[in-house]
């Protein structure tokens, strides 16, 4: 299965995707340290609290909230799609801020 | 008074520190932001700058759009779902139902009322008043003057919040007036003779402060494990959930406008090219006029604001605590200056340990103390060391009450020996044990009680809702400080813990 977010070249979005299909979100952190999706929230309602952590790409710009929290702060952390088969795309690279453990996508659905 | 010094210290070291911090200053320090204004403009890409866009980083945008719509400072804070927080006072006065001391307390402010005495057969009516000292001086002077310090990254925290965080405090009052009792005292080989203890009248019973020694240990191999559970906890809480949901509230709206794909194409053109010097300054001037035009576009943007950062705190309190509680080892050191009724004025220093042996919600507690009177007393023998008291207690948390919470189920004991025998004051006209002598205002009076007590205690206690717990007791105990002989009762009480409130 390949992946369904496509990076945006634009500034309008930051991924895009077709309508309808389903996005599985991990993330992954170093080896021997603790990284976790809290939970998921695309579109205002959307939520997946446990893993793994999906949302269906609906029409138009949605905002994606992930919810991630690691076990140390600062430690690199990459918000990844699993994209079937063992295939994944990093869809985010960013140091853990304990003061904002929320980070937020637009993605758009067309 | 000089803890007073102390944390007026505290208080205007936090001050100068906030006088030379900015909002622009404070959105810089997230990491991400603080690589990408580092590096030299052509080093920079597209999806590095983005890490700088408000949509991507939401609470810090929160902080910097608050403090630049001077919206007011905000409460926060919460306890849930823990064993080790401790909103009764201090094991000791009358009308406490506690015998062991906690290691935690709550963040705001903590309110109890219980009925009943462990330590002295006089009957009370004990009210404390507990609270974090960074939490209070958040509520006092903003959270701009005493900014959130993460539980995981307190090396990066202002020096003030930082000591302020590890600091609580304690007041209690003891409403005598409520209560119009008397106790027996009794001396060997004399009988007993009653003597009236209570004045009529509403009173400060304590004052205490607590440190605490321990934090998190990301070395410990137990740590990450622990940690995931903590997680796992934080994914079935509502206030994560009203945080995204705040996130949302805020940005939901304003990705889909033109305005703000107009301003993020400006901003990462202009962001891709300013110098490391001016980095700072293009990014602020545009976070400004952004802000600018999402206030004006929206009358609700300011309310959703101060909505995200409250989530945030609610957050980030439980996520906190739920880190505090996997702390497999804790430690507190506790002063508190006791004034019992009748009793002379006495200073209690207190260890407390606390160990939860495993995943389960089981918690273990034990405290070693020791009291001493603040003057010898005049006309008595008895030197200023009072007594030593080691105890211990393990904590067990039930199943679920539906729509109530998590009951739990408390076995204590505690023994304390007493070097001397207990004093108390003695009022005018009152007659001294064991005699009908009429004694003089202020005479204090030996009572044959040094020796050792023992108590041991099985507690209940039940949620009411996420305010109020109502603690059922039954405690034995060998004697009391004031009484040579054994004594079983049955306590019940009220306790109220204001962060749940404060948290809304």
């Amino acid at each position: 299965m390949p992946c369904q977010l496509r990076p945006s070249t634009t500034s309008r979005e930051d991924f895009l995707g077709a309508i309808g299909a389903k996005v599985t979100v991990k993330l992954k952190g170093p080896a021997g340290k603790g990284a976790e999706i809290v939970h998921i929230r695309y579109a205002g309602t959307e939520i997946d609290t446990e893993p793994p952590f999906e949302f269906t790409i609906k029409k138009g710009a949605k905002f994606l909230v992930v919810l991630a929290e690691a076990s140390e702060a600062g430690i690199l952390l990459q918000l990844v799609e699993e994209c079937g088969g063992g295939g994944e795309q990093v869809l985010d690279r960013f140091h853990f801020d304990p003061m904002n453990p929320a980070r937020g996508y637009i993605i758009r659905g067309e | 008074m000089r803890y007073f010094s102390l944390l007026s210290s505290l208080f205007a070291a936090a001050s100068a520190g906030h006088a030379q911090s900015s909002p622009i200053d404070n959105y810089l320090q997230e990491p991400n932001v603080k690589l990408v204004a580092a590096k030299a403009p052509s080093a920079r890409a597209d999806t590095e700058i983005d890490q700088v866009l408000p949509h991507r980083i939401p609470s810090r945008f929160g902080d910097y759009a608050a403090a630049r719509l001077s919206v007011g400072s905000l409460l926060q804070s919460v306890e849930k779902l823990r064993l080790n927080k401790l909103v009764a006072n201090t094991p000791g006065p009358a009308g406490v139902t506690a015998l062991v001391s906690r290691v935690s307390v709550p963040s705001i402010l903590g309110f109890a009322t219980e009925y009943g005495g462990i330590l002295q057969t006089n009957t009370g009516n004990v009210s404390t008043l507990r609270g974090n000292f960074l939490g209070i001086a958040k509520m006092a002077f903003g959270q701009e003057q005493f900014p959130y310090c993460p539980e995981i990254d307190q090396q990066n925290c202002q020096p003030a919040s930082r000591w302020l965080r590890r600091f609580s405090g304690a007041l209690s009052f003891a409403n005598v007036s409520a209560v119009n009792g008397t106790a027996t005292a009794s001396a060997p080989n004399i009988p007993p003779t009653t003597v009236a203890l209570f004045g009529d009248d509403y009173r400060m019973a304590s004052w205490g402060l607590r440190l605490d020694l321990t934090a998190n240990d990301p070395s410990d191999p137990k740590y990450v494990p622990a940690w995931k559970g903590a997680i796992a906890k934080l994914r079935n809480n509502e206030q994560s959930l009203k945080f995204t949901e705040a996130v949302s509230a805020v940005f939901d709206k304003i990705v889909d406008q033109e305005m703000y794909v107009k301003w993020r194409e400006d901003t990462v053109g202009m962001l891709k090219t300013a110098t490391t010097a001016d980095f700072a300054q293009v990014l602020e001037r545009q976070l400004d006029l952004l802000i600018t035009k999402l206030a004006a576009a929206d009358p609700e943007f300011e309310s959703r604001i101060i909505v995200l950062r409250r989530s945030f705190m609610n957050y980030a309190t439980v996520r906190d605590d739920l880190l505090k509680e996997i702390q497999s080892h804790r430690a507190s050191l506790e002063y508190s200056n006791q004034h019992p009724l009748n009793q002379p004025n006495t200073s209690n220093i207190r260890f407390i340990y606390s160990h939860q042996p495993t995943r389960s919600p089981t918690l273990v507690t034990a405290n070693f103390a020791a009291t001493w009177y603040h003057q010898t007393q005049s006309g008595t023998s008895t030197g200023r060391f009072r007594d030593l008291q080691i105890s211990g207690q393990i904590d067990r948390r039930l199943g679920e009450i539906p729509s109530l919470g998590h009951a739990v189920a408390t076995f204590a004991g505690y023994y304390q020996w007493m070097k001397e025998d207990a004093l108390i004051n003695i009022g005018p006209g009152n007659v001294a044990p064991g005699s009908g002598i009429v004694l003089p205002s202020g005479a204090a009076s030996l009572l044959g009680t040094k020796g050792h007590i023992g108590i041991v205690q099985g507690k209940l206690t039940i949620p009411i809702n996420g305010v109020m717990k109502v603690p059922i007791s039954v405690t034995w105990s060998n004697r009391t400080e004031l009484i040579k002989k054994e004594d079983l009762r049955g306590q019940i009480g009220l306790a109220f813990d204001l962060d749940s409130i404060f948290r809304r």
